[in-house]
């Protein structure tokens, strides 16, 4: 069976290693940021919480410019088809190192992670590693290899959700994600162990020749796709795959919630879209294969049942981050939307849904975090009056929850009309997702606005504290993310542009 | 329709009769054996030990990162007989790498045990509890 | 390079504007509201308007002056279905631009002035020179457009800013409503303004002027002469809303609402004259049909305004219907042709109307908000100013000789006597009659208003209590009664003199009795028309006008017209019109001139005779006329009911519309969205109950009682994840045996 490799055989593995090394240089360095965080907080001293952090964020800038570097090189597929290199992996790479720069900004700012005893140099390390894992998510094209990136997401995430370690909540929600996800990635497991069975291959592409050369049993298939849906819908937090995340999201410390809810749900998009758009057959004319409409139908029933359940579940909550945490379920129904159009116009919405879902998100809760500082509550009846005792967080909270809802003059307005206008351009045979869509978002409009409502029209029960302060670079933050979403809520051409620039996938019918 | 079997019902046939052969065999034996329980017959056999307590106890926490870093050290053990092999043909490459793989394991016993877990008994950081946010209690605000 | 007049131009613009601006957000921080920016801003720029004025009226002099400047405003390549859409803006000055630059500027400056005075002590004294601040803007704007597209931009602009000052006391439920008649009857006309650029510009791509002028005189227009025909009336109907015409006269009489400076400057003097002035602008478009339409309108106007006029008892209502008069008489003399006549009488009549509504003004502010003439009189020896110059606006609306309104109200007389004998027909000599009727009509209510206000003893105390009630004029003022009457302050009295001297012939002419030799009548020329298309001047059978036709083949031969012309050029009296109609009328005016003279004066002299008849030697008591005519005394009282008629047709139907719209509304349209949203909750509180007892419920319920009594952490985690794979793995089967089914159909 087994027989050792010559020389020369190792040799030339060594170098097709070495080679690959060269496009795998932002992983390489991010692992290696890694390895810094760790020895740095064995080496300085216990109050390192602050220059751990702008260590962490000096990396992650470094990092960008290895990705940058990277945009010179051509698509490519390396470490034996094991990894790509292409445009749709860049993007997600900006997004990630985005996603975690963000993330650290939140993580600065929370009080309960301030007070943290064991110091936070495992936390920004573990926030480093996942970044790396997403990207690998984002970019790896072998089964092997997605579901090794998705365990080191998973791995990461769970320690990160239970990081507060004297906190209860914290702990029960680390516990029930872990058991949830490890029960989630053995039916991915699963699922790619019944496709390998089927194809005896690991690449996606080689996957895609054989099936389409040779044919396949629907029955297994379905159950495939089924079981790989399993798994990728717990990362991308759809229903009915979505039950740990309203529990997670809310016992996990704020700036995990945010990491996760956009990072962790942007990665499994990416591999969604890389898995479905390469692996999956297709002929020449995109719905003719029987499989092809059945992933899609499954897609279509997720989309739409995300859409529904998180918006109209969403109303119930009183919890703020628990509402965002359904809500972020309903956004990724919204995602999938742009998934099911299969097409370059439907990549791009997607990218760009992405793009200010990053913003939004992340704006919403920053300024979450900064009232539950003051306030030592996210509970929807405390915000009352807060819009005069903190008003550049209350008209920034204002501004993300307009562009969560998606309403114009906002970022999340493009977003939302670039995925309906890419589905309604199919046609009408996805209208009545679209009119799912429509209807769910007016739904949303009610419960987003409950806070400005509170915010703004309530009055607060203590009205004598007047101004709160929260701090000058909390306030940039702030207003930079609320401008930001403004801004390209009026000037989207440039990220519409490298969204479709970006949405080629290597191996994928699409380009 | 195909008159043999596929392989997944060879399968099949065989979990069926598997199934059979175990039942058949205990229900014989029920039917035909005598029953006179006493107290020594029904304790747990615990090879040749008398059982003390239940078996679901609770174990100290410190056991499993032990054991987590043996296994560590246990996985990489077994990654050096490949490389051993090839040693040869990479040269001083596969050496390097090789330290490179060590080195990361090393950082994380090294980590581990500057952090005190690896001390049996630690001191119990005297730190006040985080302070409660009053309406954080998961499940509830479902409603 | 910009012509220099059009960078000053561009400032007489902008000055008001910034005026605006600064006003309306510091009036508040500013000592005295703010009312020194306002003057000092109007004041600079009508330094300027005056500059330009001298420059091109009395340093050029030529009748065919005329600068123009335009930019792309908004350029939206080509549009599929339409073309290549190109929108410009663009600033034209000729001399009716200078003339009116400089008028508009003046009489504003001159309110800002005034109203320092009038207005002093109101609680939004600031925010009152804001609103002027973007009426002259806007006004500016009409003015100086080179465009439909722009004028129509201001001509709502003016509309906004009419709309905020009739308001401007809206606290009172009448101004409110006064503010929304105005609104919404402008916008009636509007929208037919708005149909009638769009069938121009449907037609030639471009919305201005010299563009559209050029299309139309190269024969561009395909449709047929009806829709050109039809271009003209729509656009009318913008003047028809914004100068106040018959049918929708009937807001101008209750913006007297709002403030009297107000109603001096925009219901008197410049916004209403924008309708005349808008039809000036596109004259030369308007096909013979479109123009007899304006002339019978604009004839029915003055005559019916007048007759209005003369059974009403409140000082600004009777110059207000005076106003709708001398407005239809503007319209009446574009619809005849003679528009230098028509154009002069908006100047004329600006500055003494603006002079009466001032002198109003001072009298309801010397009087305490007491606009009833029946309570006033005797008031010449207490304000010898003011009635010293409202007698001289007075004679001047009268058209009494040596008046710039017998000028120019003699002009239209006779070019509406010259059109008549032209068109020929009986019908036709209408216009002139009602024209000479509305003068006797002026004559006789304006006698009788200087002699209630001014003449006889004071009737102040003859008020009945019971007049308090509904005397919404003067609700807050009744209590200042028993102060002493006075003459008003200098900053009130300036414009009053300044407009009074405007109103006499020298301004305009040396020869009180011919407008034609001054130099408003050289300098503003009727344009030759360019839809009689050029092929009548060559062949008289096959005219376009039918009319003018008929008349040519009877009378004259081409050569011999166009001898005529050009010996009536020589005369000075004009240009050579290639327009066979038109040069006829224009040879007709002239011929009528001493007519017009002779008979205009023989029915002032009646009227002002009626009016002593009445009101000073009281040969006749006018309130036994009143009894004995009763029907029709009160058929004008009540402003011949036009307010009931419109109110029983046009505003019940579209509340009885609305309201079926508004019981489909809520039966039908609200019915399906609340029936939606009673399913949505529905559905909601299920999912909510879903994920509330059977998600988190069975172990999470478990896991809340067990909190709050302090027991096992523990078993909550396991039971709850537990059921969520249970629900996962559910799910993915329930699928899986979906399909199943599904396939083995």
């Amino acid at each position: 069976m087994f027989e050792m490799p010559s020389g020369a055989e190792i040799q030339s593995i060594i170098s097709i290693l070495k080679g690959g090394a060269g496009f795998f240089v932002p992983e390489i360095y991010l692992s290696a940021l890694f390895m810094v965080l760790i020895i740095l907080d064995l080496v300085t001293g216990r109050k390192n919480a602050r220059f751990l952090a702008a260590v962490t964020i000096a990396g992650l800038v470094g990092s960008l410019y290895y990705i940058f570097k990277q945009q010179a090189m051509p698509d490519t597929e390396f470490f034996f088809g094991m990894y790509a290199l292409d445009r749709f992996g860049i993007f997600f790479k900006y997004f990630f190192v985005a996603s975690g720069i963000l993330a650290v900004l939140l993580t600065v700012i929370d009080d309960q992670l301030k007070k943290h005893e064991s110091g936070m140099g495992e936390y920004y390390a573990l926030l480093v590693a996942m970044v790396v894992g997403m990207m690998m998510m984002a970019s790896s094209t072998d089964l092997l290899m997605m579901f090794l990136a998705m365990e080191l997401v998973s791995l990461s995430a769970y320690a990160m959700t239970g990081y507060l370690k004297r906190d209860p909540r914290s702990s029960e929600a680390a516990l029930k994600y872990l058991v949830y996800g490890a029960v989630s990635s053995g039916m991915l497991l699963y699922g790619f162990s019944l496709l390998y069975g089927m194809t005896a291959q690991t690449n996606l592409t080689r996957i895609a020749m054989v099936l389409a050369a040779h044919g396949y049993d629907p029955l297994v298939m379905i159950m495939a796709v089924l079981l790989i849906m399993a798994g990728l819908g717990y990362k991308m937090g759809a229903v009915p795959f979505h039950f740990w995340s309203p529990d997670v999201y809310e016992g996990a410390p704020t700036p995990v919630t945010a990491y996760l809810s956009v990072g962790s749900k942007a990665a499994g998009f990416a591999m969604l879209m890389r898995f479905f758009f390469v692996a999956v057959p297709h002929g020449m004319d995109m719905y003719v294969s029987p499989l092809h409409i059945d992933w899609l139908m499954i897609l279509m029933l997720v989309s739409a049942a995300s859409m529904i359940y998180g918006n109209v579940v969403a109303i119930w909550q009183k919890n703020v981050k628990r509402l965002l945490a359904y809500s972020s379920i309903a956004h990724a129904g919204y995602l999938l939307l742009g998934i099911i159009t299969m097409d370059q116009l439907g990549t791009q919405s997607v990218l760009v849904y992405l793009a200010s879902y990053l913003l939004m998100n992340y704006g919403a809760f920053y300024v979450v975090i900064l009232i539950a500082n003051r306030t030592g509550s996210e509970n929807l009846d405390d915000y009352r009056g807060l819009g005069k005792k903190m008003p550049l967080a209350g008209a920034a909270l204002t501004v993300f929850l307009i562009s969560l809802v998606g309403l114009p003059p906002t970022f999340g307005f493009i977003g939302k009309l670039m995925i309906f206008s890419a589905l309604l351009s199919k046609g009408s045979l996805f209208m009545w997702l679209a009119l799912i869509g429509i209807l769910t978002s007016v739904i949303s409009l009610y419960y987003y606005m409950l806070i400005p409502l509170n915010m703004y029209l309530r009055e607060s029960e203590r009205p004598e504290e007047g101004v709160v302060e929260t701090g000058m670079g909390a306030k940039l933050v702030t207003a930079t993310l609320m401008i930001l979403t403004l801004y390209f809520g009026l000037f989207f051409q440039p990220i519409a542009n490298y969204a479709k620039y970006s949405s080629v996938l290597f191996g994928a019918f699409l380009n | 329709m195909d008159q043999t079997l596929s392989g997944f019902g060879t399968v099949f046939v065989f979990l069926v009769l598997g199934i059979v052969f175990v039942a058949g065999g205990y229900l014989t034996a029920r039917m035909l054996r005598p029953s006179r329980p006493n107290p020594e017959k029904n304790s747990t056999y615990e090879c040749g030990e008398p059982a003390v307590g239940s078996a679901w106890v609770k174990f100290n926490i410190r056991f499993y990162v032990v054991a987590l870093i043996f296994i560590i050290f246990d996985v990489e053990v077994v990654f050096l007989y490949p490389w051993a092999t090839v040693f040869k043909p990479l040269g001083p490459f596969a050496l390097v790498e090789v330290l490179i793989f060590a080195g990361i394991l090393a950082l994380g016993l090294i980590y581990a045990w500057v952090k005190g877990d690896l001390d049996w008994v630690r001191p119990t950081p005297n730190i006040p509890k985080m302070p409660e946010m009053p309406n954080r209690r998961i499940g509830k605000a479902n409603g | 390079m910009m012509h220099s007049l059009i960078q000053l131009s561009i400032a007489v613009l902008l000055l008001p504007l910034l005026s605006f601006v600064v006003l309306i957000f510091f009036n508040r921080r500013l000592p005295r509201g703010g009312d020194f920016v306002g003057l000092g801003l109007l004041g600079t720029s009508l330094a300027i308007s005056l500059y330009i004025f001298w420059n091109v009226i009395v340093q050029h002099y030529d009748p065919a002056f005329s600068v123009a400047w335009n930019f792309t405003w908004l350029d939206f390549g080509n549009v599929p279905g339409v073309g290549p859409l190109q929108i410009k803006m663009g600033i034209v000055i000729d001399n009716l631009t200078a003339i009116m630059l400089a008028m508009v500027n003046l009489i504003s400056f001159l309110v800002h002035l005034y109203s320092t005075g009038y207005m002093h002590g109101e609680k939004y004294y600031g925010r009152f020179f804001a609103y002027l601040g973007i009426f002259t803007f806007s006004m500016f704007g009409i003015v100086l457009s080179d465009n439909l597209f722009s004028i129509y931009i201001f001509w709502e602009l003016v509309g906004l800013s009419s709309y905020l000052l009739i308001g401007f006391y809206f606290h009172k439920d009448s101004a409110a409503d006064a503010q929304k008649k105005a609104f919404l009857t402008n916008r009636i006309g509007d929208i037919g303004m708005w149909l009638g650029i769009l069938i121009l510009y449907s037609q030639f791509h471009t919305f201005g002027y010299q563009e559209i002028f050029d299309h139309i005189k190269n024969g561009d227009f395909h449709m047929s002469q009806a829709w050109l025909t039809a271009a003209g009336v729509l656009l009318f109907m913008g003047c028809v809303g914004k100068s106040a015409q018959f049918p929708l006269h009937v807001w101008l009489p209750d913006a007297m609402e709002g403030p009297t400076p107000v109603s001096a400057l925009i219901h008197a003097a410049t916004m209403v004259a924008a309708g005349v002035y808008f039809v000036g602008r596109i004259f030369v478009i308007l096909t013979p049909d479109a123009l007899h339409v304006i002339a019978f309108i604009g004839a029915f106007t003055a005559f019916m305004a007048a007759t209005i006029a003369i059974t009403q008892h409140d000082i600004k209502r009777v110059l207000a219907y005076s106003t709708v008069s001398q407005l239809g008489y503007m319209v009446l003399g574009l619809g005849v042709g003679a528009y230098s006549a028509a154009l002069f009488h908006l100047l004329t009549h600006a500055f003494f109307k603006a002079c009466l509504f001032l002198g109003s003004g001072a009298i309801i502010h010397a009087m305490h908000h007491e606009q009833d003439m029946r309570w006033m009189g005797g008031l010449y020896k207490k304000m010898p100013w003011t009635f010293a110059t409202f007698m001289t606006a007075t004679l001047a609306l009268a058209g009494l000789p040596l008046t710039s309104g017998f000028l120019s109200k003699d002009a239209i007389l006779a070019g509406a006597l010259g059109f008549a004998s032209v068109e020929g027909g009986g019908i036709f000599y209408l216009i002139p009659a009602l024209g000479f009727g509305a003068a006797v009509l002026t004559a006789f209510y304006m006698g009788r208003q200087i002699w209630l206000v001014f003449f006889g003893e004071s009737r102040t105390h003859l008020k009945p209590a019971e007049e308090h009630g509904h005397d919404a004029h003067a609700a807050h003022g009744h209590d200042d009664h028993h102060h002493e009457v006075h003459e008003v302050a200098w900053n009130m009295r300036l414009p009053l003199v300044v407009l009074a001297t405007l109103s006499v012939f020298i301004v305009f002419s040396p020869d009180p009795l011919d407008g034609g030799k001054g130099w408003f009548m050289h300098l503003i020329q009727t344009p030759a028309t360019v839809v009689a298309s050029t092929g009548a001047a060559h062949e008289g059978a096959g005219l376009h006008v039918p009319e003018a036709g008929k008349l040519l083949a009877e009378a004259h031969t081409d050569t011999q017209h166009v001898e005529a012309a050009a010996s009536h050029e020589a005369e000075g009296h004009g240009p050579v019109f290639a327009d066979p109609r038109q040069a006829e009328i224009a040879h007709m005016t002239h011929e009528n001139h001493y007519t017009a003279i002779k008979l205009s004066s023989i029915m002032v002299v009646i009227g002002i005779g009626m009016a002593l008849i009445f009101y000073v030697f009281r040969f006749i008591d006018p309130d036994k006329t009143a009894q004995a005519i009763r029907p029709l005394y009160l058929y004008s009282f009540n402003k011949w009911y036009w307010d009931e008629i419109y109110d029983a047709t046009f505003i019940k139907g579209s509340i009885l519309i609305s309201k079926i719209l508004a019981w489909f509304d809520t039966n039908i349209v609200d019915g399906i969205v609340n029936g939606v949203a009673t399913i949505f909750r529905k559905f909601a509180f299920a999912n909510g109950s879903f994920d509330k007892y059977v998600v988190d419920g069975l172990v999470n319920f478990t896991a809340f009682t067990v909190q709050t009594t302090g027991a096992v952490f523990r078993k909550v985690q396991t039971g709850k994840v537990q059921t969520y794979l249970v629900m996962v793995v559910v799910a993915v089967l329930g699928y899986f045996a979906f399909y199943l089914v599904h396939l083995m159909k």
